[in-house]
């Protein structure tokens, strides 16, 4: 039963939105441009060929928002170009992952989205000397604290973000997709053996591997709150590589091999409920077989990332939501680090925060 | 109907319940606010723009809300959000005019890229438009205001869009904001000028808006093909003259100007270039806001005199 | 003529998919680079060493040969010693790339 969210309904059905009145089609505008998600909105509804008979003043809201989107692809398949040049070239093979992985393999899912930064995989033991190689390429680390450094190098599964000094774009170097003191573990090394070459040498997930990856990343490394693009990028995954049934078959066994299978579940589950993504019912059991949590937890997530993940302006927010969003904000970090350094860390940030809103 | 034909009463039942719906340019705004003081700046300035009605369907969604304040001492705060974002955070409910203006441009550079946007003053004489670039302080609102007292159309203030397909600059005439000394300068060189509160202290000083003149809004449905892009830089003790520039240099510092050239790729190279390739470039160092819009009046003197496209040798 | 191809020397071009737009202003150049999204501001020789690499690969010593007889100036002089330079940063910045054959 899909909740009564117009965007999320509208993603679901797009022939929907042909029967909008106005105030209607303007929540929906509003809704999709908080979620950063209208040039993405704009090429579902026309995939369904109704695009055309929406007004003229929508219609050129939905051209801005994909010239923008064009922007950042364009942009981004360049920052893969030159990574390529100065890494693969050099002998450090080099894994794209998500918004430069799709641009790259040209998936229908890279249209529209708005990824700023490149994150990029290399194996762990030439993680440092390729920073070092980076950085004699115009790449400097981003200013950071002594305290963040430490998280970076200590807890982090990725260097610090580099930015290259010419073009001002963010890299971020992972060497696995999940902090290394985390409470799951995947061998990267399954990553790398299962990983497609494209045309120009550079390496992405298989198709399994990258519905994983989305799914790890919005429930288990992210904070879940400002998560449904990566909903989004789950169920395009899913309708693009789902056609092919080897896909299906292959995707709670891996799951299962890498230690992932609770987050699948609930990806495969709110991708489901909030999204309308159509899941093979053997799959869903499988997956609920191997990986659905206690009902005491499950019962307390779900209100909690629905009301999280629902794209509502501020006047609709609830009290509710706000308390929603700081739960699952804990749940991550706690799954991301050990309880100790935790309860400093959250601290830690808490202050930081606090004092840039006063000064 | 106009803004300005609204009476109070229906001005700020309307801003409180179904929201105002305006077309300021190319756009069309929802605005929301209980705020009464806000309702009372924002409809002296934008008196002469139309209402439209609720069939209309608006470009941005604007909501202007007192906000908590965080600490007693504090005065009253309110907030700014367009669609559920927000640019800044709170700010003193008695600013809310200038802080709104803030984020209408914030809206349209964030959002509005069916244009090329660029940092500049736009108005137009003898069919032609001059662009006013320059970060600010170089006196450009200043020499706008000025050429509006030499009969120049008022297209834009702050904010040229540049329609990259026939090379248009669309008008958005929105009131001029008027910081510190040019506010009596202004005063001294326009006939009837209409300016607003003046709003002190903000973080750029005193500010204060000038209502745009009314036949700018009624032709802010006309576009205008550039003529000339100018470079204003004002200075105290400025020998103040026209200098050609160089093309390339006029295209390289337009760019800087632009607020998405990045984004639109070959859209903008191509229409900057086509841009670059009919007007004429100039700096333009002045000391008086006055002498300087005599200058760029006799660039479309000489415009009209000779009858000749421009860019003829 | 794409220059002697002698062992290990490279041989620049402009890669396709650069698909190169060119204006010229007095004597400056401004050309935009498809992949790059970039736009790059180039000097009369930069952009005419450009413009003879999309034309027709060549390797460093074949571009230099070439412009001297353009613009009649020896092989030598100053602005020609300057090419290696020149196809060091055009290669950084993606417009030229060693041709693969």
């Amino acid at each position: 039963m899909l909740p009564n969210n117009l965007l999320l309904r509208a993603f679901a059905d797009p022939g929907l939105v042909n029967g909008l009145g106005v105030e209607s089609l303007e929540l929906l505008l509003a809704q999709a441009r908080m979620a950063g998600l209208t040039a993405r909105l704009s090429y579902r509804i026309e995939d369904t060929g109704i695009l055309a008979a929406l007004p003229a003043r929508v219609r050129t809201q939905f051209a801005a928002a994909r010239a923008a989107a064009e922007g950042r692809r364009r942009a981004l398949e360049w920052e893969v170009n030159r990574l390529h040049h100065v890494l693969t070239g050099s002998g450090y093979p080099m894994l794209l992952l998500k918004g430069a992985a799709y641009a790259a393999a040209g998936l229908p899912l890279a249209r529209g989205r708005t990824s700023a930064d490149v994150d990029i995989m290399v194996p762990r033991g030439q993680l440092d000397s390729a920073e070092k190689h980076l950085v004699s390429h115009g790449w400097e680390p981003v200013e950071l604290d002594a305290y963040d450094k430490r998280y970076y190098r200590g807890w982090s599964h990725e260097l610090p973000p580099l930015r290259h000094r010419e073009r001002g774009s963010e890299l971020d170097v992972h060497h696995t997709i999940l902090p290394p003191l985390s409470r799951l573990r995947p061998d990267p090394s399954a990553f790398w053996r299962s990983a497609i070459a494209l045309a120009d040498g550079s390496r992405v997930f298989c198709p399994t591997h990258m519905a994983l990856h989305v799914a790890v990343h919005l429930f288990q490394d992210g904070e879940i709150a400002g998560g449904l693009g990566g909903l989004v990028d789950f169920d395009e995954l899913c309708r693009h590589f789902g056609r092919d049934p080897g896909f299906w078959h292959e995707l709670v066994p891996a799951a299962v091999e890498l230690g992932l299978v609770r987050p699948l579940y609930y990806a495969l589950r709110y991708a489901s409920s909030l999204l309308g993504t159509t899941v093979p019912e053997p799959v869903t059991d499988e997956a609920t077989r191997a990986g659905k949590p206690p009902p005491p937890v499950r019962a307390a997530m779900d209100p909690m990332v629905r009301s999280a993940l629902l794209p509502d302006l501020p006047e609709y927010r609830t009290p509710w939501r706000r308390a929603a969003c700081l739960c699952l904000y804990i749940r991550s970090h706690w799954l991301r680090m050990p309880p100790l350094p935790l309860a400093r860390h959250l601290l830690r940030k808490a202050w930081v925060r606090s004092f840039a809103a006063t000064s | 109907m106009k803004i300005g034909d609204l009476t109070p009463d229906q001005l700020y039942q309307r801003f409180a319940g179904p929201g105002l719906r305006t077309r300021i340019g190319p756009f069309v705004f929802r605005l929301h606010t209980p705020i009464d003081r806000f309702v009372t700046d924002f409809s002296f300035a934008y008196a002469d723009f139309p209402v439209c009605d609720e069939n209309e369907i608006s470009d941005f969604r604007i909501r202007i809300t007192p906000a908590f304040r965080r600490w007693p001492w504090r005065e009253a705060q309110a907030e700014f959000r367009a669609d559920g974002e927000s640019p800044f955070r709170t700010f003193p409910r008695r600013l809310a005019m200038p802080f709104a203006e803030w984020g209408l441009n914030w809206c349209i550079c964030s959002h509005a890229h069916q244009f090329l946007i660029f940092h500049s003053a736009v108005v137009e004489k003898a069919g032609r438009a001059a662009i006013l670039a320059g970060p600010p302080g170089s006196g450009k609102s200043t020499l706008c205001a000025a050429l509006l007292a030499r009969g120049w159309r008022l297209l834009s203030d702050e904010l040229a869009l540049l329609d990259p397909a026939r090379g248009r600059l669309f008008p958005i005439p929105r009131p001029v904001a008027l910081k510190g000394t040019s506010i009596g300068l202004i005063e001294g060189l326009l006939p009837h000028p209409r300016i607003g509160r003046v709003f002190a202290p903000t973080h750029k000083g005193a500010l204060a808006h000038l209502r745009p003149p009314l036949e700018a809004v009624e032709c802010q449905a006309e576009p205008a093909l550039p003529g000339w892009v100018v470079f204003p830089t004002h200075a105290e003790n400025a020998d103040t003259r026209l200098v050609p520039l160089r093309k390339a240099a006029g295209f390289l510092r337009l760019e800087r100007n632009c607020f998405n050239y990045d984004a639109l790729g070959r859209t903008a190279f191509d229409a900057l270039s086509q841009l670059i390739e009919t007007a004429e470039c100039y700096d333009l160092p002045f000391a008086q806001a006055a002498a300087a819009a005599e200058m760029v009046d006799g660039l479309a003197e000489r415009q009209l005199v000779t009858g000749l496209p421009l860019d003829a040798a | 003529m794409s220059g002697a191809l002698e062992e290990g020397v490279t041989v620049w071009r402009v890669p396709p998919e650069n698909m190169l737009s060119w204006r010229m202003w007095d004597d400056e150049f401004l050309v935009y680079n498809t992949a790059s999204g970039l736009t790059h501001h180039l000097n009369f020789l930069a952009g005419e060493a450009l413009r003879s690499l999309e034309a027709e690969p060549g390797s460093a010593s074949e571009l230099v040969r070439r412009l001297a007889e353009q613009f009649e100036i020896a092989r030598d002089s100053p602005p020609l010693q300057t090419i290696d330079r020149l196809i060091r940063e055009l290669d950084e910045l993606g417009l030229i790339a060693p041709s693969t054959s």
